[in-house]
């Protein structure tokens, strides 16, 4: 509702600006310039993210100095933080960080934001930016024509920081042309009022943008043309600072609990930095003279000064956030839940992860293996088995001959609770992610997809089976119990053997333990069908029984099997791209017989 | 096209199919490592295990990995010998 009265009235607004000054119309230009080239710079950086910078991930925030260090490094180098905040929360959301790990990358970005105020202050202004932008445009399409990703990545940022300088040019020229028509400082305003009025449109014109970086640039050129005065300017930079946070917030609607955390500390540290700041705006800016002429920062430079301010006030919402840090981890994790009225939700998955392919298959792996955990307990519920006794070392060949003790369970309610969300988040997830891949993912993307719907299957078949099982189990007819529990035998063995495997490190060496597996399994079925043979036979079983038997038999081969293939699928989704090996070693469907057989004829 | 031109490109794939010899070898060899390694426990365990179950099941399983071991050496020796012939026919040329 909001969005269609608002973007109306906003572009009937620009059209009005476009029609009454082209001195407005250069800064608007400057300002759609300076946004886009943010845009392509961060399409360029994501070629070179996720592999490179999940190991950069895991080797730099293992201390909280080094996450705050590698905050600061790619702001530096990327020139957004609403592009590390995004990944950040992409990164928390699938769980390949912590949320400590992740505060501090968000600190350290707020740090490294300011060296963009730095560069644009120290160069920007005093160069002919238009004279670069241009050939770094047309070297950037040239590259973006390339085959290569990496090569491509390359040109979209050439082509970025080629629309931020001409976006800059632009913005220059239009303050210094404005200057000869309006003066802007005739609506400075002082003391607390300027300060509070200022930091109020700094706000809004960084959420309006949803880039502090093409603020902080507006605010330096009208800085350098003369039309706001310092003292407003720093009020505008401090209300940058929080405006910014919107990106975060915005990353972070579609992100599960901890993504949420993230952005609520991110917005925590922005505003309590801009309090602080505006509270003690005096002794910042004694400190910025004091430090301005330690550097040689001549006193009517007030563009650098700004810069300076900038970095110093930024600093100083770090040192007073790092001792606060772990009280505001412990009460975000209080406060922010996952929720889903007693249903089971995705832990994992989130827009944020979306956007690049390697987190998207971590984050989705993660949520698979969380799928198959629920449908262990339902399984293994389903079966009347515990789940402690599946995982534990105990022989479950001892359950084969007692009546089985029933656990009682609504197998449908227990798959609404347990399954179903995930299941569809899943689904949805994959559809999504796969649409936004490259051709190298789809076989993961396919073998995810498989394996979830294996899981559903797997507890379909054990619905189908649960009604006789339930019976015969506990019946007063020992040759028929026995059987039976032989199901539930052969289920929880498959169960246990996988649950062994699921936490294998190597992927081909946990894909060719699939074998043995399967070996087992052969063997078991082979044997109970020769039971049940001799059971028929001689008459110990009645012949609805024996019906009975043969089909509940087809279910339980059902649920192992896709038990089997879920967690093939999930192996293989794990190798990567082209590997081979598993296939080259694995045992052929005759050799997997010929072993059962052998080991039947010694049974 | 120039005749350059194509060899180079000639000799990027060749190249390139090298690489990606050494690379399969080298999963191999760690892959094989890791079964031996397997085989060798389950080896030890077998012996000091008395319950007929669960030595039918070591043996099994030992079987299963001497067959897969049994591939994945002859896959080694394969394109080891393949290396070895084109390393030769290069020296030749």
């Amino acid at each position: 509702m909001l969005g269609r009265i608002f973007l109306p009235s906003f572009a009937l607004a620009l059209c009005y600006g476009f029609w009454a000054s082209s001195s407005f119309r250069d800064i608007a230009a400057g300002v759609a310039l300076f946004l886009f080239g943010m845009l392509s710079m961060e399409q360029g950086f994501k070629a070179y993210s996720g592999g490179a910078l999940q190991s950069l991930l895991g080797a730099c925030t293992d201390r909280l100095w080094k996450s705050v260090g590698l905050g600061i490094v790619s702001t530096t180098l990327v020139q957004s933080s609403s592009l590390v905040s995004v990944v950040t929360i992409s990164f928390l959301s699938a769980e390949l960080i912590g949320l400590r790990q992740g505060i501090g990358i968000i600190l350290g970005a707020n740090l490294g934001t300011t060296t963009g105020a730095w560069l644009i202050a120290g160069f920007g202004m005093n160069m002919k930016l238009s004279a670069y932008a241009l050939p770094m445009l047309v070297f950037g399409v040239l590259l973006l024509m390339q085959a290569s990703r990496r090569l491509k990545g390359f040109g979209w940022v050439l082509m970025g920081v080629g629309f931020l300088f001409l976006g800059i040019e632009y913005m220059k020229d239009g303050f210094s042309n404005f200057s000869d028509q309006i003066v802007l400082t005739r609506y400075a305003m002082r003391g607390a009022a300027g300060l509070l009025v200022f930091t109020l449109v700094g706000v809004i014109a960084t959420v309006l943008m949803q880039s502090s970086h093409a603020t902080l640039t507006l605010i330096i050129t009208a800085l350098a043309a003369g039309q706001v005065s310092y003292e407003n300017a720093l009020a505008l930079a401090i209300g940058a600072n929080v405006g910014t946070t919107i990106t975060a917030i915005l990353g972070a609607i579609g992100a599960n609990a901890a993504g949420k955390r993230l952005a609520a500390a991110h917005l925590v540290f922005n505003v309590l930095t801009g309090v602080v700041a505006l509270i003690f705006i005096q002794l910042l800016l004694a400190a910025v003279e004091g430090l301005g002429n330690l550097l040689g920062i001549a006193a009517d430079n007030y563009i650098l000064k700004l810069a300076l301010f900038h970095s110093l006030f930024n600093l100083l919402g770090i040192a007073l956030m790092l001792p606060l840090l772990d009280a505001l981890v412990s009460r975000l994790e209080r406060h922010l839940r996952d929720n889903g009225a007693g249903r089971d939700q995705p832990r994992y998955l989130g827009d944020a992860s979306l956007e690049l392919p390697q987190v998207a298959v971590q984050a989705i792996t993660k949520e698979t293996r969380h799928l198959f955990s629920n449908a262990f307990t339902l399984i293994a519920h389903g079966v009347s088995l515990h789940r402690n006794l599946i995982t534990s070392t105990s022989d479950l060949e001892q359950l084969i001959e007692p009546p089985g003790k029933l656990i009682d369970i609504d197998l449908d309610e227990q798959y609404e609770h347990m399954i179903k969300d995930i299941y569809s988040a899943n689904i949805e997830f994959l559809s999504r992610a796969q649409a936004q891949a490259g051709h190298e993912f789809a076989d993961t993307y396919n073998a995810l997809r498989r394996a979830n719907m294996d899981v559903v299957a797997a507890i379909k078949a054990v619905k189908h089976l649960r009604k006789n099982l339930l019976h015969y189990m506990r019946s007063e007819n020992p040759h028929i119990r026995r059987e039976y529990n032989r199901f539930r035998v052969r289920i929880g063995e498959a169960l246990r053997s996988l649950a062994a495997l699921r936490d294998s490190q190597d992927s081909v060496v946990a894909l060719l333990s699939l074998d043995r597996i399967r070996v087992e399994i052969l063997g078991s079925e082979t044997e109970a069908a020769s039971v049940a043979d001799r059971l028929i036979r001689t008459h110990a079983i009645s012949s609805q029984m024996a019906t009975s038997l043969i089909n509940d038999g087809g279910y339980v081969r059902e649920v192992i099997q896709h038990l089997l293939d879920m967690n093939e699928q999930l192996h293989r989704a794990g190798l990567p791209y082209g590997e081979a090996v598993q296939d080259e070693l694995a045992l052929r469907a005759e050799e997997i017989a010929s072993i059962a057989r052998h080991a039947g004829s010694v049974r | 096209m120039t005749n350059a031109k194509l060899f180079a490109k000639l000799h990027a794939l060749i190249e390139d199919a090298t690489q990606a010899d050494k690379k399969h070898i080298r999963k191999l060899r760690k892959v094989l490592r890791k079964l031996k390694g397997r085989q060798q426990d389950l080896r030890d365990s077998l012996e000091g295990t008395d319950n007929l179950q669960e030595r039918r099941k070591i043996e099994q399983e030992i079987e299963v990995i001497t067959l897969q071991r049994g591939k994945g050496v002859e896959i080694y020796k394969q394109l080891k010998r393949a290396r070895k012939s084109a390393r030769q026919e290069k020296s030749a040329d």
